[in-house]
């Protein structure tokens, strides 16, 4: 019974002396400061986030909040734009959670849109290691591997991703398929041009990259067939050139200076011009062709490097022009 | 600021596979690429024939593999091949028409193959006391394994490569005979590996004389020169003798490839960082360069040889 008084007082010293050492009450104050910046993310208030995350901080909050914190406050600072911020963020958090696959995510993800996607590529494989299915993460891989090059790896992740999505995304699909065109991977192209056209029928996208791996095996006129019935779908200039111009590569100058004559009856067509005056150069009429490839060399520093050529300029003279 | 900077980059380095209706570039890229088709599907003379002109450079060397792949997704046509010391290897493999994933292979097990104990096994000491170079007989049996038997002759692109003379300092060009000789020859050290004895010559590594055999590729017939080359950013004091005497050929092989390199029509130089001549056990480090810094010029390239091509091209089709 002599032992109750000092049981009592022992614990009511013991309250304030763990709240103290643990933390308890700064722990509800900063549970609660965590749900609010919670809301404010969620009600896409990131600045009240921000705000909110100074606070906080100090209230000393135990591991798995801050840690929460580190998520919201990063998503925020990307947001609003602050990308460095977000980066510094991302990389301390990471340094402490090392197990958290979002920090690896997000950061990877930054890394690929900032054009750093050797940075990006091993991060987003911790994700995928921690989570080997998950679509986005093997989509971005596939994008970091293809931005350096690494064309047989990116063949390997897109093919993933495309699978795991079920041949259902049709942006992924296209992204795909002119990554394999160029990788000079004609027969990959083609299939998931295919599996594209069933995923989103209407879109006239899938014939001209169809077109493309033809044309890159020098089939021209099956690409011609390809385009004409994309132009039934969208009748737009580029595939209108671009058909002209397989027309001229396939040796048929005459029917590629129609479609070349077409366009610029609408008015002034730099490329149109350099087709045209292209098709006269290989008919042999070369005082023609002049005044066309000479027009033709407004349609960008390659095309006013090319009508040089064809012009018989001198090299470095083309060079002065055409960086003009 | 520093992250403004690879915001910057970001919108200066345009996605590899990027999605648009038109190519990157819109009417200037579609004319290229639509030019390119008819090019890489051509042969001379239709088009210029091209020829690829390798550079020395040990381990570095290897960074021409993901060179020839970044060329072969973008149907580079190669008619004709050039190579000195590793070039010569990487380029007589290539010619010989084994794929570049046989190189990649190669590659990743460098530093597996015996022929890195022939460097692992140069101790300056006993070379020395002996006063006899040693016979590298891992590098001998390696290039015997992959190309004893085969001739220039019989490779599947006209190759050469060089090699010098330790007597006379001239510069021996193979295009003919034996490719496991003239390889040897053209990866042999001097001062370490004793000279290669060939048709009453003694021949060491052509990168002391030729280390980026530009001349070599107009000479089998290439009228446009792509060279591959590589670059490191070594700054610390070699800490033997082996390494200071590979060193020194290194440095001299730099200064050969500068004046060599501008005669090349187009030039892939690959930053290879601080991988040395000898870091066999980086090989694939060193492809992986290569193909990243390929893949960025690839465009380039492109441009340029459709550009140099376009009145013969034109006229043709």
């Amino acid at each position: 019974m002599r032992a109750a008084p000092v049981l009592a007082l022992l614990l009511c010293l013991g309250v304030p002396a763990r709240a103290f050492w643990f933390g308890n009450s700064s722990d509800e104050r900063a549970g609660e400061l965590l749900a609010q910046m919670r809301s404010a993310y969620a009600g896409g208030d990131c600045q009240a986030a921000l705000d909110m995350s100074e606070t906080f901080f100090a209230e000393k909050p135990p591991a798995n909040m801050r840690e929460a914190a580190y998520g919201y406050m990063g998503r925020c600072y990307e947001a609003t734009g602050s990308l460095n911020k977000a980066v510094s963020l991302y990389k301390l958090a990471l340094g402490l959670y090392p197990e958290n696959v979002l920090f690896s995510y997000r950061l990877a993800l930054i890394y690929n849109q900032s054009g750093f996607p050797h940075l990006a590529a091993p991060l987003f494989l911790d994700v995928l290691k921690a989570k080997s299915d998950d679509i986005e993460a093997t989509l971005g891989l596939a994008r970091a591997y293809a931005a350096q090059g690494f064309l047989g790896r990116a063949k390997g992740y897109y093919s993933r991703a495309v699978i795991l999505q079920d041949f259902g995304d049709a942006d992924a699909l296209e992204e795909y398929a002119r990554c394999m065109l160029r990788k000079g991977d004609w027969a990959e192209t083609v299939y998931i041009a295919g599996k594209g056209a069933q995923a989103a029928p209407r879109s006239p996208v899938w014939l001209l990259l169809e077109a493309r791996a033809l044309a890159g095996q020098g089939k021209y006129y099956n690409a011609v067939a390809l385009l004409e019935s994309a132009l039934l779908l969208e009748p737009a200039r580029g595939l209108r050139l671009e058909r002209a111009l397989y027309l001229l590569m396939g040796g048929l100058p005459k029917r590629a200076m129609e479609a070349a004559e077409s366009e610029l009856a609408a008015g002034a067509d730099p490329l149109a011009s350099m087709i045209k005056g292209m098709a006269l150069y290989s008919l042999n009429r070369r005082g023609e062709a002049g005044p066309y490839l000479e027009a033709g060399r407004g349609a960008g520093p390659f095309a006013c490097r090319i009508g040089a050529a064809l012009l018989g300029e001198a090299r470095e003279r083309a060079e002065d022009a055409c960086k003009k | 600021m520093r992250f403004f900077s690879l915001i910057i980059s970001a919108v200066l380095l345009a996605p590899a596979c990027a999605r648009s209706q038109e190519p990157a570039g819109g009417d200037d890229a579609l004319l290229r690429d639509v030019m390119w088709t008819r090019l890489a599907t051509s042969r001379p003379p239709a088009r210029p024939s091209v020829g690829l002109a390798l550079s020395g450079g040990g381990a570095r060397g290897f960074a021409h593999t993901g060179v020839l792949e970044a060329l072969e997704y973008a149907g580079f046509p190669v008619d004709y091949v050039a190579g000195t010391s590793m070039g010569a290897v990487i380029g007589a493999i290539y010619a010989s028409g084994q794929p570049v994933e046989q190189l990649w292979a190669f590659g990743r097990d460098a530093d597996k193959h015996k022929f890195v104990r022939d460097f692992k096994s140069i101790r300056m000491l006993p070379l020395l006391f002996a006063d006899k170079l040693i016979s590298p007989t891992y590098i001998t049996r390696f290039i015997e394994d992959r190309l004893g038997g085969l001739t220039f002759e019989k490779l599947k692109k006209p190759m050469a490569c060089t090699a010098m003379d330790i007597r006379t300092g001239e510069k021996v060009l193979f295009t003919d005979g034996p490719l496991d000789i003239a390889v040897r020859a053209s990866v042999n050290i001097p001062g370490i590996f004793a000279p290669v004895q060939y048709r009453q010559r003694y021949l060491v590594d052509g990168g002391v004389v030729d280390n980026v055999p530009v001349d070599a590729a107009r000479g089998l017939g290439a009228d446009w020169v792509l060279a591959s080359v590589m670059e490191n950013t070594l700054d610390k004091n070699p800490e033997t003798v082996l390494m200071t005497l590979l060193q020194v050929i290194d440095i001299r092989g730099s200064l050969l490839s500068r004046e060599s390199e501008k005669s090349a029509d187009f030039l892939v130089r690959t930053q290879v960082g601080d991988i040395t001549v000898a870091d066999f056990d980086r090989c694939v480090e060193a492809g992986e360069s290569g193909l990243t810094e390929a893949y960025r010029r690839t465009d380039a390239a492109r441009e340029a040889l459709l550009i140099y091509s376009a009145p013969r091209l034109v006229e043709k089709l």
